[in-house]
């Protein structure tokens, strides 16, 4: 029993060593990829920033208005966005030739699934990351606005903003990548139903006197006579 | 007409049957039917009183009226009268937007005249706005005067207002001018002017015309241009300034952006001169000064008071990539003092002005935003103002408005620093 016990043993041994062997080229040689890709994206994402700046690239995106659509959506730098693009590019063209080292044929199967998968993949995060911006940009102006016109809820109505289209963003951006098709609409009424609902009872219940008041305003304005007289500029 | 030419071809005819003018008088208009005809007389009047040698033309350039101002002007002036009726170009975003002086496309109508005057070899320009029902005579003379006979090249409007009216200018524009460029000069936002052949040429030679200064703030680019060409410089004392009351449900937001964008845009284009500047000289003032009865004015602190909170309770996270942690301090406990004891300090205001323009500069958000975002601030510095002033009169709220221009100027140093510091 034992000496079957050792022969099992040994033979597994043996199998992973000679495996490990076999492969322990590869290994070496994806670190020496994963390395030398890490290091020239970094290299990269310097001199690109590097020429970037020389090619005057804020100036003239601030020119063709890119900086001011850029800045609306919290993105500061046109630069920044560039170097980052650049090294992404980097990280990808690293990724593929780690896994071509460690497995050729794996490699090649999921390269071709990734490159089958790759525009959905694209659009999805594309229009993640624009919900993103665009929730940030309109959360922000719906805070900015509700408190200088008085709104007595502003940060909630700012969050609901957010939390609104990045929901919305995210169900369309996973109905691109093809994950839940089915449960991501049906996630997204029951969400909906929910919020309409729950807006319903706060202005049914909560907020009678402010609709009421709101509704009094468009009705009959206040008067001149009742705002303030003074001249600001 | 060349390809670069502004005026149509039948202005261009008009302009070139008159010849020759010595001086000019521009009314930008847009839907001023209620005030048009009394500006027009007003001028009329005044280059006949004034000077009645020189050959003049009145230039009413309208941007598109539909209540009959261009009418009224029609029928306002004598058949053998020397003017020029033109429209200037308004685009549909001047017409979306609110300038602060509820004319769309002011600067395209400052360039149509300073280009007339230009055509015409005029040696003056003046220019009224045509929302005025206390102009007289004495303005055109006022405004004309100094240019045509000392040599003047920028003559400033100098108002009697009340003293809770033009608080923009009181507590932002006035102070940081000042600061900035060295010459006191009162209303730098005032609207009327009078300008030199010299200038006009300065002005139109400035690649500014088709930007968001031309369709904003014209008003204070004219006069920062006028400081910072090294233009010699007077204001002309011409009494209470009476308009159409504006609409009170103008947003206020921006107005803001409108203004204080423009002054923070400049500030950019001349940063080198005010980095410079050190202190300010007084702007002499031609004209008999005397005082002037105003109509009391209702002001409701308790609501700027109550604006002024909600910023402090939910604006804090974009308030804090702009000011210094302190300063949001004091801002927190300044909303925490009760009605009578609310005070927003000069020192504060300063620093939080200073901040706003350097956070502008450097981007550290959305411009605009940033801007709009700061309207409860101002509410309550003028909240603070109202309730402090409440019992003063005019001389006191001056000397008081002085007392905050020198805060501005000793707080230069921190606007350096914030200006050039690193993201």
């Amino acid at each position: 029993m034992w000496q079957v016990v050792q022969k099992v043993f040994a033979q597994a041994w043996q199998q992973f060593t000679t495996q490990s062997l076999a492969l322990l080229p590869n290994v070496l040689v994806g670190l020496l990829f994963l390395a030398i890709g890490t290091a020239l994206a970094l290299l990269a994402g310097r001199v690109a920033k590097f020429l970037l700046r020389r090619s005057a690239v804020e100036r003239r995106a601030n020119k063709i208005g890119l900086s001011s659509w850029l800045e609306r959506a919290g993105v500061l730098s046109a630069t920044a966005v560039l170097v980052r693009l650049v090294q992404v590019a980097f990280a990808i063209i690293t990724a593929a030739l780690v896994m071509y080292s460690l497995d050729a044929a794996l490699a090649s199967d999921l390269t071709r699934r990734f490159f089958l998968y790759l525009p959905n993949l694209v659009v999805g995060i594309t229009i993640f990351f624009v919900g993103i911006l665009t929730a940030r940009v309109v959360s922000r102006s719906v805070l900015i606005g509700a408190v200088n016109r008085g709104l007595p809820a502003a940060r909630l109505l700012a969050t609901l903003a957010r939390v609104g289209i990045i929901l919305l963003s995210s169900a369309v951006a996973l109905e691109h990548v093809g994950i839940g098709r089915a449960i991501v609409p049906s996630a997204m009424l029951i969400l909906l139903a929910g919020v309409t609902f729950a807006l319903a009872l706060a202005v049914g219940l909560g907020s009678r006197d402010l609709v009421a008041r709101w509704i009094e305003d468009q009705i009959s304005p206040p008067t001149p006579a009742e705002a303030d007289q003074i001249q600001h500029w | 007409m060349s390809a670069r030419e502004i005026l149509r071809p039948e202005v261009l005819a008009r302009l070139g049957h008159l010849g020759h003018a010595d001086i000019v008088v521009g009314i930008p208009s847009y839907q001023n039917a209620g005030t048009i005809g009394h500006v027009v007389q007003a001028a009329q009047t005044g280059l006949a009183k004034y000077f009645p040698g020189a050959q003049s033309v009145v230039l009413n350039s309208d941007g598109g009226s539909t209540d009959g101002t261009p009418d009224i002007v029609a029928n306002t002036i004598g058949p053998d009268a020397a003017v020029v009726l033109v429209s200037h170009p308004v685009r549909p975003i001047h017409r979306l937007s609110v300038p602060y002086h509820g004319l769309p496309g002011k600067g395209s109508a400052f360039r149509t005249i300073f280009r007339a005057a230009e055509l015409l070899g005029a040696k003056a320009c003046a220019v009224a706005d045509a929302d005025l029902r206390s102009i007289t005579p004495e303005w055109i003379h006022l405004l004309v005067a100094p240019v045509l006979d000392q040599g003047v090249d920028y003559v400033a409007p100098y108002y009697h207002r009340h003293k809770f009216d033009g608080t923009i200018t009181n507590n932002v524009v006035y102070p940081v001018t000042r600061a900035l460029y060295g010459q006191q000069i009162r209303q730098p936002i005032g609207g009327d002017f009078g300008v030199s052949r010299a200038l006009v040429q300065h002005y139109l030679g400035l690649p500014v015309w088709d930007s968001d200064v031309a369709r904003y703030g014209i008003d204070i680019w004219m006069t920062t241009e006028a400081i910072c060409g090294d233009f010699s410089l007077c204001q002309a004392f011409l009494g209470a300034k009476l308009h159409d009351p504006k609409d009170p449900a103008a947003d206020l937001s921006a107005m803001l952006v409108q203004v204080l964008g423009t002054v923070f845009r400049l500030m950019e284009t001349h940063a080198e001169r005010w980095d410079a500047v050190q202190g300010s000289e007084p702007v002499p003032i031609v004209g008999f000064r005397y005082d002037v009865g105003l109509d009391p004015i209702k002001v409701n602190p308790a609501r700027m008071v109550d604006h002024f909170r909600r910023g402090v309770r939910d604006l804090e996270s974009i308030w804090r990539t702009m000011f210094d942690r302190a300063d949001l301090e004091q801002l927190k406990q300044a909303a925490s003092q009760s009605g009578s004891g609310f005070s927003i300090d000069d020192r504060l205001w300063t620093r939080l002005v200073y901040a706003l323009a350097a956070a502008y500069h450097r981007r550290v958000s959305e411009r605009d935003a940033l801007v709009r975002s700061t309207l409860p601030l101002y509410m309550g510095r003028v909240a603070s103002f109202v309730t402090e002033m409440a019992d003063a009169d005019a001389r006191q709220v001056e000397a008081r408005l002085e007392q905050l221009c020198m805060i501005f100027e000793q707080e230069k140093d921190y606007l350096r620093r914030r200006w050039s510091a690193e993201i």
